[in-house]
């Protein structure tokens, strides 16, 4: 394309993106995962960190046998009450219950679905155990002996490596996972009010008649629709990757912090999810071809949204490998899962990007160039042909 | 006499189907610069059509037409280019702000001074008090003008206007055929199709009565007056439809 017609087609999609960013609709598809996620994770970590604190404070009901009453006996949560009826705690009566078996086992039994009998059943545990120390110290020290003894290990939980290296490991994962889906989501709204709602409303004569060449309007819808993609999944991968960093942060360490990334993986990302979202938004074009109206565009997207799930099964199956083979980096949009969950790593490789990026440009040109014998930029803009059987399907017949 | 601005020669569009649809039946006609040439018609006759094959949104089953000296199917961008197409809607980006539309036709038509140019058209059709406003929220009237603006905001030496004051109040449409007069004198050469007598008898140097895809008729008013021998341009409209029906 000479460079005129390059600088007409970026003219033309900043006129689009100006147009399509005035849309509340996908103003709130780019900014709803900015919003969503992080107040999901506050929101859950709050509710979880209440609840965490209702538990403490609450006292539980156990029924417990005689034997353990008596070890039991003067915990300040734990109400006990003689153990009568197998009923006791599927009613709802009593949280746990706690029943000697032998000298040194102790059944509790609790109900795995209600959080209180879990926890309930955690204090029993805990109660016999600090209890049966306290009575061995006193028949240590009665003996004679040093009851310090009896102390046991001190245990320092560590994790082996870096923390900061494992909180990467997890939000690679996440955002590896969401971020690239989330691509192609918030690809589809802008997708079909460029191709289709174009077609729907009066406009698209308007533009025909322009001296704009359509293979430039055409690529400049295309570069449009693939500039909100890569930004809508640089903001959900940010958002998601920053409420990632919080819940790790919570799990592990509150000082803690992921590492981050060397600087050459940056553009190696940026590299793979721009040639992502070009393909991405190609496809979505391709797909819209037979489309007349926004809903006939939203039911043919639905298809290839729902399309698109093996393709990120296959990556999830090959992270869940730990290594995924080479092939895996030749897989349009399987690949990108992959590399965005390496990216914050830092074991994103030189070779696996530019796999990456090889194969989704290939693609793209490799679909660019069918389309444009048929049904050429005119059909790509306008709409084409349908067969009698997609009319049906759509309900246009 | 100079040459034709716009050649329309034996065009024809047929649309596929069960039942072929054969809209537009060998017409041909011409129109000069500084002419106003009128294409008179009901509803269904193939005028729209015929016009979407002169600006290139269709492409002529046969026959070939040309746009200042630009073949509609073989140099289809340089045709664009000297054009000015109004259709039957107003087509204006509701998100955009008038001068934004205005503006933004400009530069992809490849205006030297699109900024200049889009203020000149703003102060032209009397939108400065809307300039700000976005489209969807614009009258009718309004959106018309920015319309227009847009369609000769490249100075297109011809104007294809489609049925261009349905939906207008009297007073806007008034503003519209003062436009086209004074387009006229600024020697575009400016095909107008309508199904209104008025407008045909008030602005059209010559006229093409078309109906069932053909042209039943070509001349200017008196000539079609005397070839009917009716008095009234809708008089003479409709004999020349019901010698067609006859005839057929």
């Amino acid at each position: 394309m000479p460079r005129s017609a390059l600088s007409l087609a970026a003219s033309y999609a900043a006129l689009e993106l100006r147009r399509t960013l005035r849309d509340p609709q996908v103003v709130v598809f780019l900014g709803f995962p900015v919003v969503l996620y992080p107040s999901l994770i506050w929101g859950v970590s709050e509710l979880a960190q209440l609840e965490q604190g209702r538990y403490d404070r609450e006292t539980y009901v156990v029924a417990a046998d005689a034997p353990l009453t008596e070890l039991l006996e003067g915990h300040e949560r734990l109400e006990l009450v003689s153990r009568s009826r197998s009923s006791e705690l599927d009613e709802g009566t009593v949280d746990a219950t706690a029943h000697l078996r032998e000298p040194t086992e102790v059944q509790i039994d609790f109900l795995a679905a209600r959080p209180r009998s879990v926890r309930a059943a955690e204090l029993v545990e805990e109660a016999v155990d600090v209890r049966r120390r306290s009575i061995l110290r006193e028949h240590v020290a009665a003996a004679g002996g040093d009851p310090e003894v009896l102390g046991g290990f001190a245990f320092d939980d560590a994790i082996v490596g870096e923390l900061s290296q494992l909180m990467s490991w997890v939000m690679g994962l996440l955002i590896g996972a969401i971020g690239p889906l989330a691509m192609l989501l918030s690809g589809v709204y802008p997708a079909i009010d460029l191709f289709v709602v174009e077609r729907e409303r009066d406009t698209l004569e308007t533009l025909l008649v322009s001296s704009v060449p359509r293979g430039v309007m055409v690529a400049g819808k295309l570069l449009a629709c693939a500039t909100l993609m890569l930004v809508a999944s640089l903001a959900n991968m940010g958002a998601l990757g920053l409420s990632a960093l919080h819940v790790t942060r919570l799990a592990f360490h509150e000082s803690a912090w992921a590492q981050w990334p060397p600087l050459l993986v940056w553009p190696m990302l940026l590299a793979t999810l721009a040639s992502a979202s070009l393909l991405c938004a190609t496809v979505l074009m391709a797909s819209l071809v037979p489309a007349r109206t926004y809903k006939e565009g939203e039911w043919i997207t639905t298809t290839v949204l729902f399309g698109s799930f093996p393709l990120l099964g296959v990556a999830i199956v090959g992270l869940m490998t730990g290594a995924p083979s080479p092939w895996l980096w030749a897989v349009p949009f399987a690949h990108t899962i992959l590399a965005v969950a390496a990216a914050p790593t830092g074991e994103l490789a030189l070779w696996q990007a530019a796999l990456s990026v090889t194969t989704d440009v290939l693609a793209t040109s490799i679909l660019l160039a069918l389309l444009w014998r048929s049904p050429g930029p005119q059909g790509l803009l306008a709409g084409a042909w349908r067969p009698p059987w997609l009319d049906r399907l759509l309900g246009s017949s | 006499m100079p040459s034709p601005a716009l050649v329309a020669d034996g065009l024809v569009k047929v649309f596929p189907g069960p039942q072929p649809v054969r809209a537009v039946d060998g017409v041909s006609f011409s129109a000069l610069p500084g002419e106003v040439f009128g294409l008179l018609g009901p509803n269904g006759a193939g005028k729209t059509t015929t016009l979407r094959m002169l600006v290139t949104l269709l492409t002529p089953d046969a026959g070939r037409a040309s746009v200042a000296g630009h073949d509609v199917v073989s140099q289809p961008d340089a045709v664009r280019a000297s054009v000015g197409y109004l259709a039957t809607t107003t087509g204006v980006y509701g998100r955009l702000t008038a001068f934004e539309m205005i503006e933004t036709f400009a530069r992809i038509q490849g205006v030297d001074t699109p900024r200049k140019r889009a203020e000149e058209l703003i102060e032209r059709f009397d939108l400065s008090d809307y300039r700000d406003q976005r489209c969807a929220r614009l009258s009718t009237g309004n959106k018309q003008k920015v319309s227009i603006a847009r369609a000769i905001v490249h100075d297109p030496p011809v104007l294809v206007l489609d049925e261009p004051t349905t939906g207008l109040d009297v007073l806007v449409a008034q503003t519209f055929l003062g436009f086209v007069e004074e387009m006229r004198e600024a020697g575009k050469c400016i095909i107008y199709s309508t199904h209104i007598m008025s407008e045909v008898e008030r602005l059209c140097d010559r006229i093409a009565i078309i109906h069932g895809g053909q042209v039943l008729a070509t001349g200017t008013l008196d000539e079609l007056r005397q070839q009917t021998g009716e008095h009234y341009l809708e008089s003479a409209f409709i004999r020349l439809v019901e010698n067609s029906g006859a005839s057929s």
